[in-house]
């Protein structure tokens, strides 16, 4: 279509665009991928110059054979092969087969069992189902029964319930073989069971000297156990690093009592998220994500055909909220106070705050078309307000959507449960004080870990010293066990019963899958041995439903997952009088900052959330959602501020804030506000496990060395400065680049010996199509893909005259009866928030390759989510595209593979048979999406150890683990397919069934792995044969686009373009307007 | 000293020799060959088992039915060995003393397995499942062979891959009418086969992905 680019002047007629002057020099088809790529650099030229793969790539690790060690194994293999004639005649592996002596009445050996469970993460539950094979729970699922779990957004989806990338991973730590297996005493001397129970029971006479310090916990069974502890005189902590605490205590100023506000997106036009990454970093963020899909869709939402929602972001780092949002505004974050002032004071018609930084044009304007908008969309708009804001500002949003008429309408509150608790960072700070002062004998630590996230200034690891005992629970024996008296091991959440209320207060069941692998016991378990009532899990948490007065039946209860009725209703809140405090010196200036004035600002990790997860290889080896980093927490400094201090990317630097300086790695970030340092939490782990690290080998590093008590979320007056050493970040964003070999860069455009580049270069910003939703509303006949396939308008002889005739393939063309498998994803409602990422790799056993080897491109996650920034490098805007084996119908692959190791089909898949696969790697060079994976090395080795066995537990027995030298890639979850039309056939024969063998299945019997996890139903798998599946109406869809459709490789995977929806009065710089 | 010459009749050893010579390594490499085939390799594989449990009797003299023990086979792609629960209900009566039974009491007194050995073992890689065969009615006695003759289960027919394609291309040979699935000895009647793929729909797959994932 770009041949003939006047021949479509809609290309060009939408004028929301911004001028293009205003845009800065970016590559030439706007999309890029790092600063580096945008700027050409030498590094970029010499290393990647035009290469589809990094120098080294192809190249056996550094440690392995020297020359005499080969000869060596050489011999070894030798003799074997001697032996062969012996070895290589008999069977396989003698296997046994050992059923139960009594099965179960509800067990078919070989088929998964799916139970209602749930996990707590933060002191925020979320509700699972959890699959069994044979005993043994493989992989976690939202639960799409539960009330505030579930709904669906595509138009057809009764029930689905979305997972965060962090719930996905949470069953990896089930079969950690780095958990704690039993009690250690007197630091660290094994111990046993018995001997903590003696040892507990001599603290039971004195439990009005206990002091307990919890993480936070939403389970009614263990508050009900934690008011009769406290009633018998124990003195309760609660402490978390990252928590929701401002927004309660905001609340608690504007209407004197603590609430828990909850947005209802899906019924609102325009959402301000200010400093809140709502998609990823909210308690509600899959609810949250799931409501915004809802009325994100311009045809079919919630909001009315023609209509779908504005999101405007006003954020200090660059979140995935900043990357969905149609409108982002960088500001420092203490800033925020100033933001929300001056949109109170806009909306009121009252004069804003004094603050340089409301003079600045930009922000002016932001500010006034917000304010303007939000006047507008009264009842129908609403503020959230993020974690790391001070309650202040949450008041002020509090009273800023009052005013917008949000609640009732777009916002509920209901009564926060724990409304008088100190802040989290209180709690810790007065903990600390009175250990350190003597006047703690006894600690009980359960769970958490805060010798390693306690705020610096706390000095938790010295004020234990001062603990007479000290015992704690816990999963692993961390940092914090390690100094502590007592330590004993905790259950998994899948081994033992318990409760948790998600964010909106449902109660929901936590049920036990397999028992304690350890022998561990779980938090409510320890309190019952400290009440002296030695119960069961199941019995404390019966117990305590009955208590109170919980309805329904308890095995109803299990079954469905939740206690019905027990969502709280809403409650009508007040205003009460609240003054916001005067603004300090550094809220009133401008965004130009020295160094020595920097603010720094801590961000939850995407891979470790605060350090927790640090064990978990599955999380580390995912690329962050924005930087695209693994393996590596680092710092976060914008492109502009890291040019004027002199810092680059895979630097190391030195940034010193309140006297306590931290060294680390430096990421520089588009797009980030000005004059700010983002410190991701979670890495430098001392005592997490083999994968995160232990002693001195730790992964990342650890920034809670800068964090304290009054600095918990944000800090001033900083420093930062290059310390001259080198360190690369295990990045992959340059890694896998459809675009690369075909020439696009500007700088290798004009080049000669490039030959394809010029041509092709024409078409490359179609990987991504975007276009707003004002343009899809007036132009009725705007179409993603004007034609169909580039093939299509070429007669046989090759003219363009007879445009969608089909007609001329070089290929001989298959005709599909019975099922066509396909995908659609909608880059729309992609949040880029991971889950899909690691939701198959539990499913598909993908493993990991850890952080070198990354470097070498050897990941092997069969899902990428490609994140590509357009627009200039201060207000970048962002789009994900999550890129698996588009299961093209013309595959490239299969024609190049000698041994017939991938080949197609009769269903439209494109088939791997790893038994067959010789490692020729043919295929992954002829594949223009680049989604194949190479086992370049044994990665699964390791699980075959003997103190790994546990870990084998966690495979998904219907999917071959796959062994060094084969090809791997997406599969369409081919097992679950198979698995669904054998028993769709086994029922229709055995007559359980009504119509045909061979009929469709129900659209939505077969879900991917990915769809299953995807908290917006970005993505959708069906059946084409079905025309009123949902996958084939939205293939047909006027925003469908095939990727590469040039290459005729008639891929299966469609994409539905991004619609922004900017308001026009707003077009920034930024906007993309016109182009396509 | 006479010089030592052959005796002539010797000449007509030599064609034997050459042919010795040349035909030695020939016989070597097909004897080889065909011992690591599947057939010569599989077939026939009978492994002792902890109980002589003896489907000659069960299957063959006393007529159980296959699906009495082996439970799961129509919903599911194990065939399933049945707990030893299934056995003590009768030998809680019949020969409840005997010797043989000893582990089968053991298991079911200490509610522990017994670890029988599997006879039919296919690939890691390869994903067989019981229930879409049966379903189709394909006879159990096809892949298993004659099980109410083996007083100690063997293999009986290759399991290769060659030969699962046998009937996966060319099903119809296979199939009885669904009631005879389990029927051991049963001859199909003439057209039985075409009928049945015709009434089942049963069009086996030959895709990579119907046994490889």
């Amino acid at each position: 279509m770009h041949d003939h680019p006047h021949d479509h002047p809609h290309d060009h007629d939408d004028d929301d665009g911004a001028p293009l002057a205003d845009l800065p020099p970016t590559p030439v088809h706007g999309y890029w991928r790092s600063l580096r790529e945008l700027d050409g650099t030498a590094a970029f030229q010499v290393n990647r110059n035009g290469k589809e793969f990094p120098d080294g790539a192809d190249q056996a690790p550094k440690d392995p054979l020297s020359r005499r060690n080969f000869f060596h194994l050489m011999g070894a293999s030798m003799a074997f092969a001697g032996l062969g004639a012996g070895a290589g005649c008999q069977r396989y592996e003698k296997e046994e087969i050992v059923p139960l002596a009594r099965r179960p009445e509800d067990q078919t050996p070989g088929v998964t069992q799916q139970y209602a469970t749930g996990f707590e993460l933060g002191g925020v539950g979320h509700a699972l189902i959890a699959t069994a094979f044979e005993g043994r729970p493989i992989k976690l699922d939202g639960n799409p029964e539960h009330p505030f779990a579930s709904g669906g957004v595509v138009k057809g989806t009764e029930r689905h319930a979305g997972t965060s990338a962090l719930t996905q991973a949470a069953i990896l730590h089930l079969y950690d073989p780095d958990r704690s297996q039993a009690p250690t005493a007197e630091h660290g001397a094994g111990s046993s069971m018995e001997a903590f129970r003696a040892a507990l029971a001599g603290i039971k006479p004195t439990l009005g000297q206990l002091h307990v310090l919890s993480e936070a916990s939403s389970s009614p069974t263990f508050r009900s156990l934690r008011a009769k502890l406290i009633g018998q005189g124990v003195t309760w902590h609660e402490y978390e690093p990252l928590s929701w605490d401002n927004e309660r205590l905001g609340t608690q100023l504007a209407f004197g009592r603590a609430l828990r506000p909850i947005a209802k997106l899906d019924k609102s036009e325009t959402i301000v998220a200010l400093d809140a990454d709502i998609f990823l970093d909210h308690p509600a963020a899959m609810r949250y994500s799931r409501d915004f899909a809802r009325s994100r869709r311009l045809e079919g939402g919630t909001l009315g055909d023609g209509k779908m929602n504005r999101l405007y972001a006003i954020e200090s780092l660059f979140t995935n909220t900043g990357a969905m949002a149609d409108h982002r505004l960088a500001l420092r974050a203490e800033h925020g106070l100033v933001f929300a002032l001056a949109l109170a004071a806009k909306l009121r018609g009252e004069p804003a705050p004094a603050s340089e930084i409301l003079k600045e044009p930009k922000v002016e304007r932001f500010l006034a078309v917000l304010a303007d908008e939000l006047k507008q969309n009264k009842g129908k708009a609403v503020v959230i307000a993020g974690r790391r804001q001070p309650p202040e500002v949450h008041a002020v949003v509090a009273q800023i959507n009052d005013a917008l008429g949000a609640p009732g309408a777009t916002l509920d509150y209901i009564e926060d449960p724990d409304g008088n608790r100190p802040s989290h960072a209180r709690a810790i700070a007065d903990l600390g004080k009175a250990m350190a002062g003597g006047q703690v004998g006894t600690l009980l630590i359960l769970g958490g870990n805060p010798a390693y996230d306690a705020p610096v200034d706390v000095d938790f690891a010295a004020a234990l010293k001062n603990v007479k005992t000290s015992i704690h629970l816990s999963e692993y024996r961390n940092e914090t066990s390690l100094l502590t008296t007592w330590h004993v091991p905790r259950a998994h959440f899948l081994e033992a019963w318990g409760d948790v209320t998600t964010w909106d207060g449902t109660v929901t069941m936590v049920q036990p899958l397999i028992a304690p692998l350890y022998g561990g016991l779980s938090a409510i378990e320890l309190l019952s041995l400290l009440l002296g009532t030695e119960k069961g899990g199941q019995e404390l948490v019966a117990a305590a439903h009955a208590e109170l007065g919980y309805t329904g039946a308890w095995r109803q209860n299990v079954h469905d997952g939740f206690v019905a009725n027990t969502t709280p209703q809403p409650v009508t809140a007040t205003l009460v009088d609240f003054k916001a405090p005067a603004l300090t010196a550094s809220q009133q200036s401008g965004s130009m900052k020295s160094n020595g004035e920097l603010e720094v600002i801590f961000h939850p990790s995407s891979f470790t959330y605060d350090g927790r997860f640090a064990n978990n290889a599955w999380l580390w080896e995912t690329p962050d959602f924005m930087t695209k980093v693994t393996w590596d927490n680092y710092a976060l400094v914008g492109a502009s501020t890291a040019q004027s201090l002199g810092l680059e990317n895979d630097t190391m630097i030195k940034v010193q804030v309140g006297g306590r300086e931290i060294e680390l790695p430096c990421y520089t970030m588009p797009g980030q506000a000005k004059n700010t340092i983002g410190l991701v939490l979670g890495g430098g782990r001392t005592a997490a496990g083999r994968v995160g690290g232990t002693g001195k080998k730790s992964v990342g590093w650890n920034t809670y060395k800068v964090r304290t008590a009054a600095g918990f979320d944000f800090a001033g007056k900083a420093t930062v400065h290059a310390t001259g050493a080198a360190y690369t970040l295990a990045n992959i964003q340059e890694h896998w680049d459809i675009r690369r070999g075909l020439g696009n860069l500007p700088q290798i455009k004009h080049d000669e010996t490039h030959v394809n580049a010029e041509g092709l270069a024409e078409r490359l910003p179609e990987l991504i199509r975007e276009q707003t939703a004002r343009t899809l509303n007036e132009n009725r006949n705007w179409r993603a893909e004007e034609s169909e396939g580039f093939f299509n308008d070429l007669d046989n002889a090759g003219n363009h005259d007879r445009p969608g005739e089909g007609g001329f393939s070089l290929f001989k063309e298959k005709d599909y009866q019975g099922h066509r498998w396909a995908m659609a994803i909608d880059l729309t409602t992609c949040t880029g928030c991971n889950a899909c990422t690691v939701a198959c790799q539990a499913e598909n056993n993908i493993p990991v390759v850890g952080r070198n080897e990354v470097m070498n491109n050897r990941e092997m996650s069969w899902i990428r989510i490609d994140r590509y920034f357009s627009g200039s490098v201060e207000d970048p805007q962002v789009v994900h595209q999550p890129v698996g084996c588009q299961h093209c119908e013309q595959a490239p692959c299969e024609q190049v593979c000698p041994v017939g190791a991938t080949t197609h089909s009769d269903e439209g898949l494109n088939d791997m048979a790893y038994n067959r696969c010789i490692g020729t790697r043919y295929c992954a060079n002829n594949c223009p999406y680049k989604v194949r994976r190479f086992n370049f090395l044994d990665w699964n080795k390791e699980w075959r150890d003997a103190r790994n066995k546990v870990r084998r537990l966690l495979f998904n027995p219907d999917v071959t683990v796959r062994m060094r030298g084969v090809m791997e890639k997406c599969s369409f979850c081919v097992q679950r397919i198979q698995n669904a039309k054998i028993r769709a056939k086994a029922q229709v024969r055995s007559g359980q069934r009504p119509g045909a063998v061979n009929a469709p299945l129900a659209d939505g019997e077969v879900e991917t792995a990915c769809q299953q996890v995807c908290p917006t139903e970005a993505i959708v798998f069906g059946d084409l044969s079905d025309k009123d599946s949902r996958v084939s109406r939205l293939h047909e869809d006027r925003r469908s686009y095939a990727l590469l459709p040039e290459t005729y490789t008639k891929p299966r995977n469609r994409f539905l373009a991004r619609v922004r929806n900017p308001n026009p009065n707003l077009v920034a710089a930024s906007q993309l307007g016109g182009h396509e | 000293m006479p010089r030592f010459t052959f005796p002539e009749w010797t000449e007509t050893l030599k064609k034997w020799i050459n042919l010795l010579v040349l035909g030695a390594p020939v016989y070597l490499v097909a004897l080889v060959a065909y011992g690591v085939t599947p057939e010569a390799i599989r077939i026939g594989y009978q492994p002792d088992q902890p109980v002589p449990y003896s489907h000659a009797l069960h299957a063959g003299e006393l007529g159980l039915d296959c699906r009495y023990c082996h439970t799961t086979v129509e919903r599911a792609a194990k065939a399933a060995v049945p707990p030893a629960a299934t056995c003590m209900n009768c030998h809680s009566q019949v020969k409840k003393d005997s010797d043989v039974l000893l582990p089968i009491r053991q298991a079911f007194a200490e509610n522990e397995a017994v670890r029988w050995t599997r006879v039919h073992d296919l690939p890691d890689y390869v994903y067989f499942n019981h229930s879409a065969h049966v379903n189709a009615a394909v006879g159990c006695e096809s892949c298993h062979g004659r099980i109410d003759q083996m007083a100690k289960v063997y293999q009986a027919k290759p399991l290769t891959m060659e030969w699962c394609l046998n009937c996966h291309r060319n099903p119809a040979p296979f199939l009885r009418n669904p009631e005879n699935v389990t029927k051991m000895g049963y001859t199909p009647a003439a057209g039985e086969g075409e009928e049945v793929k015709k009434r089942n729909s049963v069009n086996p797959p030959t895709n990579c992905s119907t046994c490889h994932r």
